[in-house]
């Protein structure tokens, strides 16, 4: 291609397109690629000719099966989608706000555009389904009262836990979300890292019903895995209370 | 509706048309299950990943962006990822050489005048181009995108520098990528 201007990304454009770069270098360029509309360009054509490879392949018939559960499946999840939007259309409302922003701010650190959708898809199918939200409060005198909100659904054992004003714990320690039975028994909920901005979004997976919890808490332990049982003092929590929910 | 654009189908999907979605999937679902094939040789895999594909277009259809090019290499690149994600799930433990072995020459030219997809113009040109390459050069992007194979990866196991590996994607990808505009020249070497 005789007149093609050169622009120095080419590599690295590629590695991006194939997911290949490290969360850093993979911010650094989606950052660049918002102000060149020369390599947003290229991008565009390297994904392109991506996707038609993949006509390249021997082609072969899926099971007539296949077709048939797939538009049942989503039937049926159209007109439970719908009910549900109805029902808790307002809570949902407030949060998907909240959390495309959130999405925004932590698009950068992640390493492919599909991981993101992925991603943010999962987070709006547990919010589609939150029909109950509290306050994280901060227990450490450093943190503000609140540092982000929880919302579950009360049926099911998911949850999505936003947090937005967590400092980094410090070097070789992590943070570990804890979820506190009615007995006082802690599971654990699995470990995090907060970005740079304090901002963190987490999909919760309770080993019980929601409601066998009265609440959750967050610990500063040893990294990268965390502890059995909580070693460090509770930094941030929330008790359940199941009446009502504290408005935004 | 066979005869509909895929954005408008796309639209309709949005406004919660199912029709405009069993359309879409007639369209793409060969497509889409023989990549998953290619990639996972194993057709409940390869369902799988059809099924949540499909699915995820109906319920989040404003996932695809016009914005970054046509609906078709979109939907085929999601999956792509879908089935390299769940390869690379079920292959952490196992030998890297398994996966080298069911890559090689997976790829093949088609001509089936009834698939609409197969029938696109810039489809072909891009397997067209994807024939026309060197043998060195269509091995490592058989690799790296139906293997799932890091760069570094297919430098370690075809025994080359990283540095070649990387000339080589680039420059195979930048073929196809040119072939889109129809433009038979091979780009100038970059490096």
């Amino acid at each position: 291609m005789g007149g093609h201007e050169v622009s120095g990304h080419e590599q690295e454009l590629v590695e991006y397109a194939l997911g290949e770069l490290d969360p850093k270098t993979a911010a650094r360029i989606a950052r660049h690629l918002e102000g060149c509309e020369h390599c947003r360009s290229e991008l565009v054509r390297i994904e392109e000719a991506l996707g038609w490879l993949g006509t390249a392949v021997p082609q072969v018939e899926p099971p007539p099966a296949l077709r048939a559960r797939i538009l049942t499946t989503a039937a049926l999840e159209g007109r439970q989608r719908w009910r549900l939007a109805w029902a808790r259309g307002l809570l949902a409302a407030a949060a998907v706000l909240l959390v495309f922003a959130l999405l925004l701010a932590v698009f950068q650190a992640d390493r492919r555009i599909d991981d993101v959708l992925a991603r943010q898809a999962r987070i709006v199918a547990v919010l589609a389904a939150a029909d109950w939200s509290t306050a994280m409060q901060g227990e450490e005198a450093d943190l503000p009262a609140q540092v982000g909100r929880v919302y579950l659904d009360r049926e099911e054992r998911t949850g999505l836990l936003v947090l937005e004003e967590l400092p980094l714990p410090g070097d070789r320690r992590i943070y570990q979300v804890w979820l506190i039975r009615s007995d006082g028994g802690r599971d654990s909920a699995g470990v995090f890292l907060p970005d740079p901005d304090g901002k963190a979004l987490l999909v919760i997976q309770a080993r019980e019903p929601w409601t066998t919890y009265r609440g959750m808490g967050i610990t500063v332990e040893p990294g990268p895995e965390g502890s059995a049982q909580p070693t460090g003092k509770q930094i941030a929590g929330c008790t359940w209370n199941w009446e009502g929910w504290a408005a935004h | 509706m066979s005869e509909t654009s895929d954005a408008e189908l796309v639209a309709r999907v949005r406004s919660r048309d199912q029709a405009a979605l069993e359309v879409l999937y007639d369209r793409y679902a060969r497509s889409v299950y023989s990549l998953a094939l290619s990639i996972l040789h194993d057709p409940g895999a390869a369902e799988e990943v059809t099924q949540e594909l499909f699915l995820q277009v109906w319920q989040y259809p404003h996932l695809y962006d016009a914005a970054r090019g046509p609906f078709g290499p979109w939907l085929l690149r999601s999956a792509r990822n879908r089935a390299i994600d769940l390869l690379r799930r079920r292959t952490r433990e196992r030998q890297l050489s398994w996966r080298l072995e069911v890559t090689a020459h997976a790829t093949s030219d088609q001509n089936d005048p009834d698939d609409a997809v197969l029938q696109n113009e810039a489809a072909a040109r891009v397997r067209q181009a994807l024939a026309e390459l060197d043998s060195s050069l269509r091995q490592v992007i058989e690799l790296a995108y139906l293997g799932g194979l890091t760069q570094r990866e297919i430098a370690q196991r075809l025994g080359m520098p990283l540095g070649t590996v990387k000339t080589r994607v680039r420059t195979a990808l930048q073929r196809l990528a040119a072939a889109l505009a129809g433009d038979r020249e091979p780009w100038a070497d970059t490096r």
